[in-house]
């Protein structure tokens, strides 16, 4: 690889772009060649380009299509089989795939990831998720991936049992994962908070200690009569982190930290979370797919 | 204008904490005029009965029923081992008096059910002691009936107790002798830790399971009708050795759309600066809801802080078992029913054993 930045395309709604290329000022050893609403509207600018940063798997294939590494956000793609296709096109064209937007990446997890493979936490016993904002910030889906990501990496399996509840027309959904050796995690989403700030909490009880990270401790207040608002800071340092990973990545020639596998086991998980609160059962790991017992 | 006839209480056995007894005193309508528990009981429970007796002045009587008979009382209070809880409110209900009794209600929903039995055969008041007049949760009620997140859909609660439970697991070795479980909660009555207390081992979800399944009750007037749960013995030797667990989580699903879980586990003296989180998380179709139960609160630090002080003191937090008491007047004087009843008791009961049940099977479990 060359000592030149790699020029990155920024392809997402208007309304990201802003933040995003304000984001990727402090980025170390890339730089913001494009900013375009299209994977085609960046391929049809005068600037060429090394890899794209996009915000859906139509987009994402039009990259790998173009030679392009891409690090897309999560969910990568809407089915398990859509994400393993689209694995397989950018393996064929030697590009990397990586996956953004994960809540891995935010500082608080990153800090509590670290301490519990330090051993500052022991074992993770239970790991408690909330996670719900307006039916406009995002999908569900998205959501429901990255933090099954980061429930996958804190007990550094997938789930042997998963049970889920939905309500509210699928508005809601609840899941509760089982992991080999009694570790437990619950994790709620919903997205009908009416419009505004949404609300993210995190607990993780280990056997020698205990993270909380919780919006409702984190939030700022707001006097501007009345009541005070909660402001709860949201710096956009978790996308810069993932950027300088993907760039450092396709830069060291390295595999992306979140690789194929890790991706496709998180999609078996998302899978088989919406089998169970369709059919109100209990689904238990077996070789890599979950079934009733 | 003269004041009301004090109300008579029987403190019927005081072998773990003391508070629903210190709490019942707290309020001036009643008046606390004997301890009593049955004769044929081990020396350890008489001590403890005798030093509450001789602390309050009053008389310990080894007969229940004789003291019954010889001290016009009208309230029982119970706070014995959990096996013997509910036995003894079946007798005292039957006597007629009215009850209220430490958590959890027993071990054995059939054991719940007599309760329910003698208290609507006897027409008298039942309570078991809780935690919902505390002022959190006293201004979740207040918001939730005001209507201001519109109908509940989702309800969670985190209830953890930052406390150890003898060594951590595995740290004793594997020849090491089992912990006895009887033997180790009568030792844990010096630092007020043995709710557990009793021939019978318990888990956190028996022993605590009470409060924040009440909470749900109180806030969402529900109960669930099906539960999953995982549970695991993941911090305390005395845990493994006993075959309880320290640790839970469970789904619950109740009728009309309303879906709800709980958290729960004795999480070690590390994990949290003070008595540990406790949580509520409500969802409704108009907004939502975050409740702190320690708060309000204030934190006081100072050079040479005792370890055993909380740094955090609650706030109004005494009010909680004044206002139990009061509640309990109220519900004898105008026939209403107590905040936590008899029925609702028995049925958050059938709550926890469905959710021990599904924490062995691994499968979804009916609550009955």
């Amino acid at each position: 690889m060359s000592d030149s930045p790699l020029q990155l395309a920024l392809i997402g709604h208007a309304d990201e772009l802003t933040a995003w290329s304000e984001a990727l000022r402090r980025l170390h050893g890339g730089q913001v060649a494009v900013i375009a609403n299209s994977m085609e509207a960046a391929l049809g600018e005068n600037t060429s380009f090394d890899a794209a940063v996009v915000n859906s798997s139509a987009a994402a294939a039009g990259a790998i299509e173009a030679g392009k590494h891409v690090l897309v956000a999560a969910p990568v793609a809407d089915s398990l089989e859509e994400t393993e296709a689209l694995l397989r096109s950018a393996q064929e064209a030697s590009v990397f795939l990586a996956v953004g937007g994960l809540p891995v990446n935010a500082p608080a997890n990153r800090v509590i990831l670290d301490r519990l493979s330090g051993g500052k936490l022991g074992e993770p016993g239970l790991l408690r998720v909330h996670c719900w904002s307006g039916a406009s910030n995002g999908s569900l889906t998205a959501k429901l991936f990255g933090h099954l990501d980061l429930a996958l990496r804190l007990f550094g399996s997938s789930p042997t049992e998963l049970y889920s509840v939905a309500c509210g027309n699928r508005s809601y959904l609840q899941v509760h994962l089982g992991f080999a050796g009694g570790g437990m995690a619950v994790l709620d989403f919903s997205d009908r908070l009416p419009a505004g700030q949404g609300y993210d909490s995190l607990s993780l009880i280990g056997s020698r200690g205990a993270a909380y990270s919780d919006d409702h401790h984190n939030s700022h207040l707001l006097f501007t009569g009345g009541h005070p608002s909660a402001l709860i800071d949201d710096s956009g340092d978790g996308l810069l982190f993932e950027v300088q990973g993907f760039v450092d990545a396709v830069a060291g020639e390295e595999a992306p930290a979140i690789n194929s596998e890790a991706i496709l086991a998180v999609h078996r998980v998302l899978e088989a979370i919406g089998r169970s609160s369709e059919s109100a059962e209990v689904l238990h790991e077996r070789e890599g797919t979950y079934e009733p017992a | 204008m003269s004041r009301p006839d004090p109300i008579r209480v029987l403190v019927l056995s005081v072998v773990k904490h003391d508070y629903v007894a210190r709490g019942v005193a707290s309020h001036p309508r009643f008046e606390l005029a004997v301890v009593a528990d049955d004769a044929n009981q081990p020396d350890w429970i008489h001590e403890r009965n005798e030093e509450f007796a001789g602390e309050h002045g009053i008389p310990y009587v080894r007969d229940v029923e004789k003291a019954i008979a010889d001290h016009d009382v009208q309230v029982a209070v119970v706070s014995s081992e959990a096996e013997r809880h509910c036995d003894l409110s079946v007798r005292a209900a039957d006597a007629g008096l009215h009850v209220i009794q430490d958590k959890p209600m027993s071990n054995s929903v059939s054991e719940c059910d007599r309760v329910v039995e003698a208290v609507e055969r006897n027409n008298v008041k039942f309570l078991m002691w809780n935690r919902n007049l505390l002022p959190a949760l006293v201004k979740a009620r207040e918001v939730i009936d005001r209507g201001d997140i519109g109908t509940p859909y989702a309800i969670h609660v985190d209830f953890y107790f930052a406390k150890d439970a003898g060594p951590p697991k595995g740290s004793l070795g594997p020849d090491a002798a089992p912990l006895d479980w009887l033997e180790f909660l009568k030792a844990a009555h010096a630092t007020g830790a043995d709710g557990g207390v009793g021939k019978e081992p318990m888990g956190e979800l028996s022993i605590e399971g009470c409060y924040p399944l009440a909470y749900i009750s109180l806030l969402c007037g529900k109960e669930a009708s099906r539960v999953f749960a995982r549970t695991t013995a993941h911090f305390h030797q005395l845990c493994v050795d006993n075959d309880v667990e320290d640790l839970a989580t469970v789904t619950l699903e109740f009728e009309d759309d309303l879906v709800g879980s709980l958290a729960i586990g004795r999480i070690g003296n590390a994990s949290h600066p003070d008595i540990g989180e406790i949580k509520l998380h409500v969802l409704g179709s108009e907004g939502a809801l975050v409740i702190s139960e320690a708060r309000p609160e204030v934190s006081i630090y100072y050079r040479d802080q005792p370890d055993t002080e909380f740094k955090s003191q609650r706030l109004l937090a005494e009010d909680n078992d004044y206002l139990l008491a009061d509640n309990f007047v109220r519900a004898i004087e105008t026939d209403s029913p107590s905040i936590l009843d008899v029925r609702t008791s028995r049925n958050i009961t059938a709550m926890v054993a469905a959710a021990i049940a599904s924490g062995r099977s691994g499968k979804v479990v009916e609550v009955i």
